[in-house]
């Protein structure tokens, strides 16, 4: 599978060229990292934020109306997307 | 230049009322903005129904300091009711459905909010030139950027169309268009103030912060966005203390010796070099200190950047709101929709996260990448532990010229070397002028240690007496 595919994201011919161009240019930046000397064996993390989770509680939004309003398709109140299977 | 406590002493006094100071202020936007684009959108109906409100608030007696303030809010923080285009033509008839906590707490209070500001495509640039509708322009030169991400939030602020601006800061996206434009900017630390209702592009660098005239304004905003909040789960129990400093007598300021390595622009280091002279003859103790890791910065962010946009960004697919193009099956439709929809910075963005997250690659950039995070927030932890503040830059560059860097992205992120190792830390700090007044000139930040955002408006009100 190509990055485009995987991405999600058609793009022409051309401008896929010089996406490829750009996407060289900078994963070749990207590899100074690769180089880095740097000790640290730990994943970042703030030390501040002690990751609680709150209570798995249903609210209900009240005004769906602004919700639906913003689909591209639907027929009455259900979203209107094609076959996925 | 009027700051939020002088107007709220005239409302007081009943000298000027929050109507009034809306009528003027649309009607200057109006004229005077067709030549700088620092709005998207006004959004008139909404100011008028806060301004009233304000005015009752201000009958009453007692109001908030806030309270009759006009406001813009960058356009990737939902405001109720109001469209939210995050730059893009994908959201461009996207009307949110609820309010952003920040928004919640300004309206709770009865700042006017007059509109929408300008924006790179889902915040994404230095330049406020990846707008799929409109380039701003530097408030103090029309050939200039203004900076971005929040461009038009910086140049609808120097321009005083607005007290302040809510904007967010990724990478630097207040601090720098805050420097190009002459204004003050702050970046609070990560857990200060609530993400909810702000569209997400990298959730664990992402912070809604200020743009205003002065560091008082600044707090004054900040204390009243900030807290903790249910609806966003990275929020920290945090109630803001003022804090005051008398002089800069004794204190430690630490500076960044990479501030004068050669990609830095001559007169940015003679301009932070006269900055530090003026901080010591007021008695600031001054030293350099050097970062290992500033070298890797700005690769470390744009990988954690563009892994964590590539999967928030995902959500816009054309399905549930936003434009669509119909395809023959949901994938096809999909891809062709975000291929039409979204500008090339964000597709190039996507593109780069999906690259960095995939099999084979995941460890050699993303998990190298998360190290390098890591240890950038230990020297800055070091750093602010011996040291009460720290100073650099804002940029290596001076505002340039309106499409000279656009078609080079590597030389458009060298932009950000100075502004992403905050964002990478979590830590606090706040972009000021070097000089005042009505022009160009270089931003000078001070940071601080996490919750130090009280010490920092404090000596920032200092330093703000010597430019």
């Amino acid at each position: 599978m190509d990055i485009f595919s995987l991405a999600k994201i058609e793009v022409e011919k051309k401008e896929r060229e010089n996406l490829k161009k750009d996407f060289q240019k900078i994963v070749k930046f990207f590899d100074l990292l690769k180089k880095a000397e740097i000790k640290e064996k730990e994943n970042f993390y703030l030390p501040w934020l002690k990751g609680e989770f709150r209570e798995d509680k249903i609210k209900e939004f009240q005004e769906k109306d602004l919700i639906l309003r913003n689909f591209p398709e639907k027929e009455e109140k259900y979203l209107k997307a094609k076959k996925v299977l | 230049m009027m700051k939020i406590k002088d107007l709220h002493f005239l409302f007081k006094k009943r000298e000027l009322s929050p109507l009034e100071l809306l009528q003027d202020l649309l009607e200057k936007i109006k004229k005077e903005d067709k030549e700088y684009h620092s709005f998207l959108f006004l959004t008139e109906e909404l100011a008028f129904s806060l301004a009233r409100s304000a005015e009752e608030e201000i009958l009453k007696g007692d109001f908030h300091p806030l309270c009759g303030v006009p406001l813009s809010v960058k356009d990737n923080i939902l405001i109720k009711g109001e469209k939210c285009t995050a730059g893009s033509k994908i959201l461009e008839n996207y009307i949110a459905s609820y309010d952003a906590t920040v928004i919640k707490k300004i309206k709770e209070k009865k700042g006017v909010i007059l509109g929408k500001t300008n924006l790179d495509e889902f915040a994404m640039g230095s330049s406020t030139e990846n707008s799929a509708f409109f380039v701003t322009k530097n408030p103090w030169d029309k050939t200039k950027v203004p900076g971005g991400s929040s461009g038009g939030s910086a140049t609808a602020v120097a321009k005083e169309f607005c007290f302040y601006s809510l904007a967010s800061d990724t990478g630097g996206s207040i601090r720098q268009p805050a420097s190009f434009c002459n204004v003050f900017g702050l970046k609070p630390t990560y857990g200060t103030v609530s993400r909810f209702g702000l569209i997400s592009m990298a959730s664990s660098l992402d912070q809604i912060g200020v743009i205003a005239n002065s560091v008082e304004d600044l707090e004054i905003v900040f204390e009243a966005i900030s807290g903790k909040d249910p609806l966003d789960q990275t929020t920290v129990d945090f109630s803001f203390k003022k804090e005051k400093i008398s002089s800069l007598k004794g204190l430690k300021f630490a500076f960044l010796k990479e501030a004068f390595e050669k990609e830095v622009d001559d007169e940015i280091k003679k301009n932070f070099n006269e900055f530090l002279e003026k901080i010591k003859k007021e008695g600031a103790k001054i030293k350099e200190v050097s970062f290992e890791s500033f070298r890797y910065a700005l690769a470390c962010y744009y990988i954690i950047m563009t892994a964590e946009a590539s999967a928030n960004l995902a959500r816009y697919d054309g399905e549930r709101f936003g434009k669509k193009i119909p395809g023959l099956d949901f994938f096809e439709e999909i891809s062709k929709t975000r291929g039409k929809y979204l500008g090339k910075e964000v597709k190039r963005r996507i593109i780069l996260g999906s690259f960095v997250l995939s099999k084979g690659y995941f460890e050699d950039y993303y998990l190298k990448a998360q190290k390098i995070r890591n240890f950038i927030r230990k020297e800055f932890e070091k750093t602010l532990q011996e040291f009460d503040f720290l100073l650099m830059p804002t940029s290596p560059i001076l505002p340039f010229k309106i499409g000279e860097r656009i078609n080079d992205p590597l030389l458009m992120y060298l932009c950000d070397i100075f502004t992403v190792p905050l964002n990478l830390s979590g830590f606090c700090g706040i972009s000021m002028p070097s000089s005042r007044g009505k022009k160009i000139s270089p931003g000078i930040q001070v940071i601080g240690g996490p919750f130090k955002e009280g010490k920092v408006f404090a000596v920032g009100k200092i330093l703000e007496t010597l430019i």
